[in-house]
């Protein structure tokens, strides 16, 4: 069974169109999955279905074989599925970190020796251990997603949904977790990552492009970076290697030598072997 | 028009244990018509500098100067503002008019500015970035696209034709395809002569834009130059959390595989594509 599944799912936030229009995927467990979309391509809805925050109209969404428009299944979904938002500060409910990343689990019945030891793991995690004990309200925004993002670790869910969780942390924020995420799918976590970054998207075994609400290319970022004028089109842009490539062919460098490639170790080696054979 | 800070500190109220102050003895000035890149990892007090450049905060100590003016003189406040535009990390949030004619005319009829003249300030501003007058002037804000509001946010700065425009991580959350269009508002307006002073997380974008890159760290000036000499500071920047830009990255790590490219370091994917072309014997320098 698959972890999550869309089967034929649709919907709509009013008349003006279909955010999601029959969607049918699924993701199994263990997956690492990133989503890719421009703004209003129906990305954050899907991710927005996965832990019932969004109930399709049409069409139905399942986790662990539990239909999200089932009211009674709701509360063990988003015991499964955690979310991580854009803005942090909607998320923010006490005026100390620690508490902050505490509720969660503390809302779960977990005993506090416990709750204690996960809010010191996942304050580790995103780099916020010096201010376990500040204000949410005076930190910037960045570290304000830090902790956000530590509290929905502290749950310790089988999925991690992260709607553009980067999108404000600077480079080292954004490194950091990315580290964590992938610490946390290799120890079993299923993790779905909506972003525009495509240093994240490079990260993930599967991506899934979103366009008008549908998904419109799947597979591995070997396969779906290679649509570069279909990526452009809608508005995405191909990973700085693939983008590099195609400059020194333009330029005249031989495809043996500047392959068509999202991973830079590839092209840089690809490069190198060229030289010595000169 | 220059921009001065001279030994600005500035401290929160109440500050938390073991923080110091926001910014930290920063002194510097900013000459007409640059491009500034401002960067500095979460925390290290980018947006408060920001912010102290029109106003919005003034020093705890020491002084900042738009044009010998004090920003700390609340005679002269409405004279900095005119001056000096500032666009706030996601300025959509701010949007709060029925139309977008009215949220954009907010600013320049605050200003003084006459029926006439705003409606040419509004006109002109919703140009600029990029959006179609006739379509979106009596459309709310609210019915259009993230991106679209992003760029009404920013009009109803541009509108008050400051000259000199802060802009605090305006790509922040945006798709590329929208940060393209942000890029491209600032550069004309850097063309046109306005001072640009963009605080960003992007050292790529900062690379190719900026000709003056400030570094901040901990609140203090922790570098300042041209994106050439910040950027060589490799070790530097590693040391306070930041990155060089990525296609410098790469000519490092060809280098450590026995890839030496001609040339000062490349900062941007253009001129590293030319040096490894031109080092592949592919005449690189030919367009």
């Amino acid at each position: 069974m698959a972890l999550i599944e869309f089967d034929h799912a649709s919907y709509s936030y009013d008349a003006s169109g279909r955010a999601l229009d029959d969607v049918s995927l699924s993701v199994e467990r263990g997956e690492y999955v990133v989503v890719l979309g421009h703004n209003g391509s129906g990305k954050s809805t899907l991710a927005r279905c996965m832990n019932a925050l969004v109930v399709p109209d049409e069409g139905a969404v399942r986790v662990m074989g539990l239909d999200t428009a089932d009211p009674d299944a709701q509360v063990e979904i988003r015991r499964h599925v955690g979310m991580v938002f854009q803005n942090p500060d909607n998320q923010m409910v006490t005026s100390v970190v620690a508490d902050d990343v505490a509720f969660g689990p503390e809302n779960l019945g977990i005993p506090q020796p416990q709750i204690v030891q996960r809010v010191d793991r996942a304050l580790e995690a995103v780099a916020m251990t010096p201010y376990a004990q500040a204000d949410p309200a005076e930190l910037s925004g960045g570290q304000k997603q830090r902790v956000g993002i530590a509290g929905m670790l502290a749950m310790e869910p089988d999925v991690l949904v992260l709607d553009e969780p980067g999108a404000m942390l600077d480079p080292r924020g954004r490194r950091g977790v990315r580290r964590v995420v992938r610490a946390l799918n290799e120890r079993g976590i299923t993790i779905v990552h909506i972003t525009h970054f495509m240093d994240d998207a490079l990260e993930a075994g599967r991506i899934v492009v979103m366009d008008d609400g549908r998904p419109v290319l799947d597979g591995t970022p070997d396969e779906v970076f290679r649509h570069g004028p279909e990526l452009r089109a809608m508005g995405l842009e191909q990973p700085f290697a693939m983008r590099l490539a195609t400059r020194l062919r333009e330029l005249g460098v031989p495809e043996q030598a500047a392959p068509d490639t999202p991973h830079l170790d590839v092209l840089e080696e690809a490069l190198c072997r060229s030289l010595s054979n000169m | 028009m220059p921009l001065a800070f001279e030994h600005v500190t500035y401290s929160y109220g109440s500050q938390v244990d073991g923080m110091g102050p926001a910014l930290d003895d920063v002194s510097l000035t900013i000459a007409d018509g640059e491009f500034v890149g401002v960067i500095g990892h979460t925390g290290s007090g980018k947006s408060t500098f920001a912010e102290h450049t029109n106003g919005l905060k003034v020093p705890t100590s020491g002084r900042v100067l738009v044009d010998g003016i004090p920003t700390s003189d609340k005679k002269a406040r409405r004279e900095v503002r005119r001056r000096v535009g500032y666009v706030m990390q996601y300025p959509e949030y701010q949007l709060f008019a029925e139309t977008v004619r009215e949220d954009v005319g907010f600013g320049p009829r605050n200003l003084g500015q006459s029926d006439d003249e705003v409606d040419r300030s509004v006109r002109e501003a919703i140009e600029l970035v990029g959006l179609d007058y006739d379509e979106v002037a009596d459309v709310s804000p609210f019915d259009l696209s993230g991106g679209q509001k992003r760029r009404v946010a920013m009009a109803g700065i541009i509108a008050m034709r400051p000259h000199i425009l802060t802009v605090d991580e305006p790509m922040a959350g945006l798709d590329p395809q929208g940060r393209h269009e942000v890029l491209g508002i600032l550069r004309e307006l850097h063309r046109r002569g306005t001072t640009v002073i963009m605080v960003s997380h992007s050292m790529d974008d900062v690379a190719r834009e900026a000709d003056h890159v400030v570094v901040l760290d901990h609140g203090r000036l922790a570098d300042e130059g041209d994106p050439r000499t910040v950027f060589s500071h490799e070790e530097r920047l590693h040391r306070i959390g930041l990155d060089v830009p990525r296609a410098a990255h790469v000519a490092h790590d060809l280098a450590e595989r026995g890839m030496d490219l001609p040339g000062p370091c490349p900062l941007t994917l253009e001129d590293l594509a030319r040096a490894i072309a031109k080092r592949l014997g592919r005449g690189g320098d030919a367009r």
